[in-house]
């Protein structure tokens, strides 16, 4: 496409007389087109021979519009980025002189680099294994209907800078695939994947293009995120649905161990494959997405902005808060809306209340996981006492339903705040006196060490996230690098552990609880005064925003599109689980089955459940899968 | 050593925490969102809730001059959003949580109301119960405007569009004509 055609199906018809749909003024390269436009229509016949424009934003209906299409580029003016971000910015693009199109400020240290989809694998390579960015999440929407193309987006964050790069490419209509990044970065398995399955595009050169998420029963053409797909939909099932596992290779005799969907020793439903030789385990396959339950999708048609934050607190039945967090928080940031301090201080002791009883509950589990059922008792006693501080305070032990966007939905009264005081200087003093015998046991301290080990450079090539990787020694923490509510006026250390074992992971998140209870006597002294809620006025359609929040188990990204009539356009949820669990293979190589399940249970796994079983039949060796027509028929 | 007998420490000074609970009852905490019940001598049906309502536990159905609200407890997430919008207190967030029934029928609770006709068009468009207190509401405010302000309560949303595009329009007419 030419942008003389450009210009005549898109700016034309409202331009130049009315410009009121068009908001171009920041765009120089809008500027510089239409100048040239200008040029050739005086001349009289609009064919000036400009190669190429590139990126050109225009909010047509709503919706950002981008039209980047064409040969080659014209240099682009640029804006004036924050200087630790231009470092990042200019690095890549001096790296890459003609492959990026357009940068834009979406805030304040968070840029949109618009780029072809031919040059994502160098791009990101580049930028993921040379500059160090860590993956945060990977999205694609469709925008078939209103622009003909699909845009996929790569976030990727550099905590020490505190600096965000979403990587946008566009995916025309017609031509649906892109080349995968994975071989390059591999944490981007899943979500290249997830991509495939939901919208239907096809990661090129992906080593491992099986299904994630949706059933192997569901048919192969549909899918489910496109938005001519209605969420009530009811596809025909696929006859005689098959996984294909990764099969040992030939010529050697591996045991093939199940382990899971349901496994007493995960508390969730996933299927491991274990390939074992003897007790050790040399190869793992996984199987995930046993309850997909589409929430981002009935977000998208169903619920308005809301009544979302109640749906992302049940994406996980421990840090419910977290997720209702980080999406009000990405849908402030697009909104340009600031939560009153009161609200502010409120959320982060909610945020901080819930990373005390997560790490207690894991705690117990992996006490119990390794045969310590007293340290499973002694801990969730404890743990029972911030339940009773949640209940307090928001009358509720889970769901408490106080993060909405504008603020939250109850005040803590000065009463309660004295009772809630009384209650952490009780829960400090019982978990330190608890910590002290069970953390110098020396069979637990000798069943964890050297366990499960995640090397730094692996951590780093996966992009795990949180305890995981503050274990291996990567010291990363949302709260500190990515300031939002009150932390950047607390006082808090985030542990960091270089051993990448097991008894690493225990020790950095008892320490982490030390510090979260540290940070909710600091906030609930220091509440400032003022109103708890203020509604938010408008919230401009089409504006990309990403929500990052640190929570129990890592950095949980929540990634929206604004869209109109109080709807969100895109919703994409990423908790730290789906990046920690690529990772577990690695961990699981070389160890003994008897570590299988403290090795998974260290990453605190939070999945989400199963709709069929594999069975073997013991006489034939074949193995067949019952599909839900089975499961009904007994 | 040391450490096993500050374990053995620990569980014989705390003691036991749990409740026996079917017996015990354990102690509700002040603020619960619990069952959400509507209270039919206040509710005026506007649907105000059912809007609001997250998961369709609320649903409204308006069919042949009766408008039935039904709240089913299977669906409720109790996060008492309902209670908020209620422009009348009609439906109250309680603190009782242990709802498990055999009937399905124990969970649903159905309102039924009566629906008004638009003086205008004869369409059904609301209840009795909001236009009388839309009245009440607004007595004081109108008073003085005449009646036709009062009536243009009866009328559904597109008549009193279009009559009020014709009162415009009438003022219109007469401020360029002087």
């Amino acid at each position: 496409m030419l942008y003389t055609e450009v210009l005549h199906d898109l700016i034309h018809p409202t331009w130049p007389n009315g410009t009121t749909s068009l908001h171009y003024s920041h765009y120089p390269i809008f500027r510089q087109l239409v100048s040239m436009y200008d040029r050739d229509f005086a001349r009289g016949v609009p064919k000036c021979k400009v190669q190429a424009i590139g990126g050109i934003e225009i909010l047509r209906d709503g919706l950002s519009t981008f039209i980047n299409s064409v040969d080659t580029i014209i240099p682009n003016e640029w804006y004036e980025l924050n200087e630790i971000t231009m470092d990042i910015i200019t690095k890549i693009r001096s790296k890459f002189p003609d492959n990026v199109i357009k940068v834009t400020e979406l805030r304040e240290k968070t840029h949109l680099m618009e780029i072809k989809k031919a040059d994502l694998p160098q791009i990101l390579d580049y930028a993921h294994n040379s500059l160090g960015g860590h993956f945060m999440t990977m999205t694609g929407t469709d925008y078939i209907e209103s622009l003909d193309h699909f845009i996929i987006d790569y976030v990727l964050g550099w905590y020490e800078e505190g600096v965000l790069v979403v990587f946008r490419a566009r995916i025309r209509k017609g031509d649906e695939n892109f080349p995968s990044v994975t071989q390059y970065v591999p944490c981007a398995d899943w979500y290249e994947r997830e991509v495939k399955e939901s919208l239907g595009l096809n990661p090129i050169g992906h080593p491992n293009p099986r299904k994630l998420l949706l059933s192997d029963e569901w048919p192969e053409d549909i899918y489910p995120l496109r938005k001519n797909f209605k969420h009530d939909t009811r596809p025909p099932y696929k006859a005689e649905p098959r996984y294909p596992f990764e099969a040992p290779e030939n010529g050697k005799m591996f045991n093939i161990i199940p382990f899971g969907p349901y496994h007493f020793a995960i508390h969730e439903p996933i299927y491991f494959r274990f390939l074992t030789n003897g007790e050790r385990i040399v190869n793992t396959d996984l199987r995930a997405g046993f309850n997909y339950r589409g929430l981002e999708k009935i977000a998208e048609t169903r619920l308005t902005y809301e009544t979302i934050p109640f749906m992302a607190e049940r994406v996980c039945g421990i840090c419910g808060s977290v997720h209702a967090e980080a999406y009000t928080q990405a849908l402030e940031k697009a909104a340009k809306f600031e939560a009153p301090e009161r609200a502010k201080w409120i959320r982060t002791v909610m945020l901080e209340i819930e990373r005390v009883h997560s790490h207690l509950l894991w705690l117990g589990v992996a006490s119990h996981m390794v045969g310590f059922d007293s340290g499973l008792m002694q801990f969730w006693r404890v743990r029972d006492k911030d339940m009773f501080l949640a209940e307090l305070l928001t009358g509720n032990r889970k769901l408490y339903g106080m993060i909405v966007p504008g603020g939250v939905r109850r005040d803590i009264r000065a009463d309660k705040k004295e009772k809630a005081l009384k209650l952490v200087s009780e829960i400090h003093e019982e978990y330190e006196e608890l910590l002290r015998a069970t953390l110098n046991l020396g069979t637990l301290k000798k069943r964890l060490k050297d366990v499960g080990c995640l090397r730094k450079e692996d951590a780093k090539k996966y992009s795990v996230m949180g305890p995981v990787a503050r274990a291996s020694g990567i010291s990363i923490d949302s709260r500190r690098d990515y300031p939002y509510e009150a932390y950047p006026h607390l006082d808090f250390e985030s542990p960091v552990e270089p051993g990448g074992d097991v008894l690493a992971r225990t020790i950095v998140r008892a320490h982490d609880v030390l510090q979260s209870i540290k940070i909710i006597e600091q906030a609930l002294e220091s509440l400032p005064d003022g109103p708890v809620h203020t509604p938010l006025d408008y919230i401009p359609p089409g504006v990309t925003s990403v929500g990052l929040v640190e929570g129990p188990r890592g950095t949980d990204v929540h990634y929206i599109i604004t869209g109109k009539e109080d709807t969100v356009y895109r919703w994409r949820v990423r908790a730290p689980t789906y990046a920690n669990l690529q990772a577990t293979p690695l961990m699981l190589e070389g160890y003994t089955l008897a570590d299988a399940s403290i090795i998974i249970g260290s990453i605190d796994p939070c999945i989400s459940c199963a709709e069929r079983v594999l069975v073997v039949d013991a006489n034939s060796g074949k193995e067949r899968i019952l599909s839900s027509k089975d499961l009904l028929k007994r | 050593m040391k450490n096993i007998l500050r374990l053995l420490k620990i569980g014989i000074t705390r003691g036991r925490v749990t409740y026996r609970y079917p017996k015990d009852r354990t102690p509700v905490p002040e603020g619960l969102r619990g069952k959400p019940e509507l209270n039919f001598d206040d509710c005026i049906g506007c649907g105000a809730c059912v809007k609001a309502c997250p998961p369709n536990a609320l649903v409204m159905d308006d069919h042949e001059g009766t408008r039935t609200i039904k709240l089913f407890y299977g669906q409720c997430i109790m996060c008492g959003t309902c209670e908020e919008v209620c422009p009348v207190d009609a439906i109250r967030v309680f603190e009782e949580f242990e709802l498990a029934s055999l009937n399905r029928e124990d969970l649903e609770e159905v309102l039924q109301f009566a629906l008004a006709k638009c003086k205008s068009c004869g369409n059904y468009f609301t209840t009795n119960r909001v236009l009388e207190n839309t009245l009440s509401a607004y007595s004081e405010l109108v008073k003085g405007y005449g009646e036709e302000f009062t009536e243009m309560i009866f009328l559904c949303p597109d008549c009193r569009r279009k009559d009020w595009s014709e009162v415009l329009a009438e003022v219109y007419r007469g401020a360029r004509h002087e």
